[in-house]
């Protein structure tokens, strides 16, 4: 690129950035559009408690003065949020600050919301007095509420209020009266609760407060606080008001909108205010227990209860614990259930039971499981009976439940050998054994006598001994297989070479007297010889060669010749033309071949 | 040889009968110690014998007794599950464990069938005999496949011998608490122990432990023990926390 083309791009740049910024700058004067301060209510007419929105806008002016609160009687006007924004139309820009009020109506009527005075750049702007009407609304009569320390005073605060029931006016001493306390809080207020005191008084009991339940309604969030009160004591109960102590904020993001606006226009979240809300008192008559028919075995249950038990294993050894289950369900003071009694238990021993109690279910049922472990002392086949009385303060008279023994099999505790100077009671022990140790009377039984043999936590697999048992007894088996077999062998042996002697015997005979041609004869000499050689060398029966036989058989040398005579003979009677007319075997001749086969086959026998 | 063997015998046959006097000697004093009422003193007896590697069941019996009497359950509870470990039928620590479960709190593992077999027949028994007749059952199979026509009851009773026997020995073996609690600890800590997920103080906590509560110790990594819990979870505890039930022949020397 030339240096004068360049040149004439760069100016071109920047005459255009010239002309746009200068465009803008001018488009950009907000003093263009006219200036003005309009309050209007986002509706004319509303209901008692239901709020409503009071906007102040000032166009054309960046800042504003305006004050935190309206003060009308019969309406609550706070300002909550501040808004601003701009905007181009037809190449004016015009900017708008906007003051947003929330106006909660606590009365019906028709009320006047005075002009506001404004300063705004210097000046002083006025707006129009607005009119608003409220109409009351259907709603359950709240309880009045007392407002925190630094509210303004006389001003009313049906838009919190808490409501406390007792289900009952009347009830005895122990029995458990459930409460309920319910909070309704204007959902614009999002209140969040700082402190809560539910009950509080004398002359009651009642467990830490739980998480209340919360639900919301048009206009209100409610919390309801399900508890209970045990009264310790006769008389009059007066319970003090329940307290909330909660941060409210006066106004807030409910909807997308306000949140988006709450996010990024300055202000905003509304005014957090400290407020307490209080119940209404309430009092208990309370009576004592009658003392007619109170049973023996009574230990302060009031309501009404189920009894139910069960016992695992239904068979135990000696010594061996049996698990005894026994459930008590229903309404009334279970946080002060002690134990049922147990009947008819003089065959047991039995230990203070593990108690685990499941609170209030969906049917307000509570429910206490009483476990016991218990140890036969003698054989039975029954457990314990069980008794529980109470008082059902609905029917205002004693129950007393029973329930009999759940048969199960417990053998009678047998002291082990090894455990027979350990006695299962300081009494027992006395005749059991001489060396039961009789310590103090609360103390617990010992073993006075020591075993000689010291004991180890090691592994058994471990032992030494028994490793050495182990290693003893595979080497006796691994011997014992070996000799057996080497014994099997030795005596399969035997008996195939005394079969094999056997043929050698049959041979010899026919070449005794049976055969007479020559030809036949040696050949037999030949394959008794053969037989023999496969004998000597533990093989199968073959057709052994004149080298194998001479090396198997031939330890003498007139043996060894007389062998190659026999081969020799019968190749020229087999292959030879002589063989064709041989003629009979002469009786010498057949007596040095037989002498010579007997030599061989009693050298091999002997 | 004999001659030159025999100062070295006598010095032993001495020695270990030198040892045993001592051990009676304290194990007596322990007894007299506890029957008038001075628990501490037996435990201090008691626990002399175990340092001293001469224990029984019995003594760890006693001085699981001496701790209860001093209202330490923990202790006692450890002791207690050492004397059952040695003699599985001792019915009396049996009852005394379930006594602290429920009037202490201290944890007891589940009753298993192991435990219902060891308290009947003790496991060693079962496996020794168990294995006896396993090896007889052994020898006669192969005496009978040796021979060359097994008779078929002989072959019967060598079967059921040896599996019979095996069977018996594995039970035996499966029920000796030396085996199933070798690596079981408890927490001997005088509070709740936080079982951590990773070995370092600061990871999350899983649970906490009671005193007394029995882990699995899996393994060990510097001062933690990575452990199975109760309910079968997997944690990280502080090794100081947890004693472990089975003594080693070192430790206790």
């Amino acid at each position: 690129m030339s240096p004068k083309k360049f040149t004439n791009k760069v100016s071109a740049i920047l005459l255009l950035t010239a002309f746009f910024s200068g465009f803008f700058s001018l488009c950009a004067q907000p003093s263009a559009a006219p200036t003005g301060v309009i309050a209007e209510l986002s509706s004319s007419s509303t209901q008692v408690r239901h709020p409503i929105q009071l906007q102040v806008t000032l166009t054309g002016i960046s800042n504003g003065e305006v004050p935190p609160s309206i003060s009308v009687e019969g309406l609550d006007i706070r300002l909550y949020d501040r808004r601003q924004s701009v905007t181009i139309n037809n190449l004016v820009m015009t900017s708008q600050l906007m003051y947003i009020y929330q106006v909660i109506p606590y009365q019906e009527g028709t009320f006047t919301i005075p002009a506001l005075d404004v300063r705004a750049g210097g000046k002083q702007y006025r707006t129009k007095p607005l009119s608003l009407t409220v109409s009351a609304i259907a709603q359950s009569s709240p309880v009045s509420t007392s407002s925190a320390p630094g509210s303004r005073q006389g001003e009313k605060q049906e838009l919190a209020f808490a409501k406390f029931e007792l289900e009952k006016k009347e009830c005895y001493v122990g029995e458990t009266v459930p409460v309920k306390v319910v909070v309704s809080i204007n959902g614009r207020l999002r209140p969040r609760f700082t402190q809560v005191s539910l009950l509080s008084g004398d002359g009651f009991t009642h467990p830490a407060p739980e998480e209340p339940e919360h639900s919301t309604t048009d206009v209100n969030d409610v919390w309801t606080f399900n508890s209970f009160l045990t009264p310790v004591k006769a008389g009059v109960l007066n319970i003090k008001p329940a307290e909330f102590h909660c941060i409210v904020q006066n106004g807030g993001a409910n909807s997308a909108e306000d949140f988006f606006n709450q996010l990024f226009n300055q202000g905003g979240g509304g005014l957090a205010q400290n407020i307490v809300i209080s119940s209404n008192p309430v009092s208990l008559n309370v009576k004592p227990l009658p003392q007619e028919g109170k049973p023996a075995n009574f230990n302060g249950a009031i309501g009404e209860f189920s009894l139910d038990s069960t016992a695992s294993p239904k068979k135990v050894g000696p010594g061996e614990p049996v698990t005894m289950r026994i459930v008590l369900s229903g309404k009334g003071n279970f946080d002060a259930l002690t134990p049922p009694t147990l009947t008819n238990a003089d065959a047991w021993r039995s230990y203070t039971p593990k108690e685990t109690l499941v609170p209030l279910d969906a049917n307000g049922l509570s429910k206490k499981t009483f476990e016991y472990l218990l140890i036969a002392k003698e054989a039975t086949n029954i457990t314990p009976g069980i008794e529980f009385s109470y008082f059902n303060p609905d029917k205002h008279r004693y129950v007393t439940l029973t329930q009999p023994g759940i048969p199960v099999q417990a053998a009678s505790p047998q002291t082990s050998p090894e455990t027979s100077s350990v006695s299962a009671t300081p009494t027992a022990s006395a005749s059991a054994s001489p060396s039961i140790a009789a310590p103090k009377s609360s103390a617990l039984p010992i073993e006075s006598r020591e075993s000689q043999t010291t004991q180890s936590f090691n592994n058994p697999l471990q032992n030494k001994m028994f490793l050495w048992m182990q290693g003893v007894a595979f080497i006796l088996l691994i011997a014992f297989i070996a000799l057996v077999t080497v014994k099997k062998i030795n005596s399969s042996e035997k008996t195939r070479r005394r079969e094999l002697q056997k043929l050698a015997e049959g041979k010899l005979h026919r070449l005794s007297g049976e055969i007479t041609d020559r030809r036949s004869f040696y050949h037999e000499a030949i394959a008794c010889l053969q037989n023999e050689t496969s004998a000597r060398k533990s093989a199968k029966l073959s057709e052994a060669m004149l080298d194998d036989i001479l090396l198997t058989l031939a330890s003498d040398p007139d043996v060894a010749a007389e062998i190659r005579r026999i081969f020799e003979a019968n190749d020229a009677f087999t292959y030879g033309f002589a063989g064709r007319d041989a003629g009979d075997i002469t009786p010498m001749e057949r007596e040095q071949v037989i002498d010579t086969l007997k030599k061989i086959i009693n050298s091999n026998v002997s | 040889m004999f001659r030159k063997l025999l100062p070295l015998i006598v010095f032993f046959v001495a020695f270990g009968m030198l040892r045993a006097a001592e051990s009676n000697g304290l194990f007596s004093s322990a007894t007299q110690a506890y029957q008038g009422g001075n628990y501490q003193r037996a435990v201090d007896d008691y626990e002399k014998i175990v340092s001293s590697g001469e224990y029984t069941a019995g003594v760890f019996y006693n001085l699981g007794s001496a701790y209860q009497m001093l209202n330490k359950p923990v202790d006692a509870a450890l002791n207690y599950r050492r004397a059952l470990m040695l003699s599985p039928g001792l019915l009396q620590a049996r009852i005394n464990l379930a006594n602290l479960a429920q009037t202490k709190g201290i944890p007891l593992p589940p009753f298993t069938w192991r435990e219902s077999v060891s308290t009947v027949v003790p496991p060693i028994a079962l496996l020794y005999v168990g294995a006896f007749a396993g090896w007889v059952g052994i020898y006669l199979l192969v005496f009978g496949f040796l021979k060359k026509a097994p008779r078929f009851w002989w072959m019967s009773i060598a079967l059921v011998l040896f599996i019979g026997g095996k069977s018996l020995a594995l039970v035996g073996y499966l029920c000796e608490p030396k085996v199933v609690e070798a690596s079981t600890a408890i927490i001997t800590a005088s509070e709740s122990v936080a079982a951590h997920a990773a070995p370092a103080d600061s990871s999350a906590n899983v649970e906490k432990l009671m005193p007394g509560t029995g882990v699995n110790i899996i393994s060990n990594r510097g001062p933690w023990s990575y452990c199975q819990l109760p309910d079968k979870a997997r944690a990280w505890l502080p090794t100081q926390n947890l004693t472990r039930v089975a003594l080693s022949d070192s430790s206790s020397h």
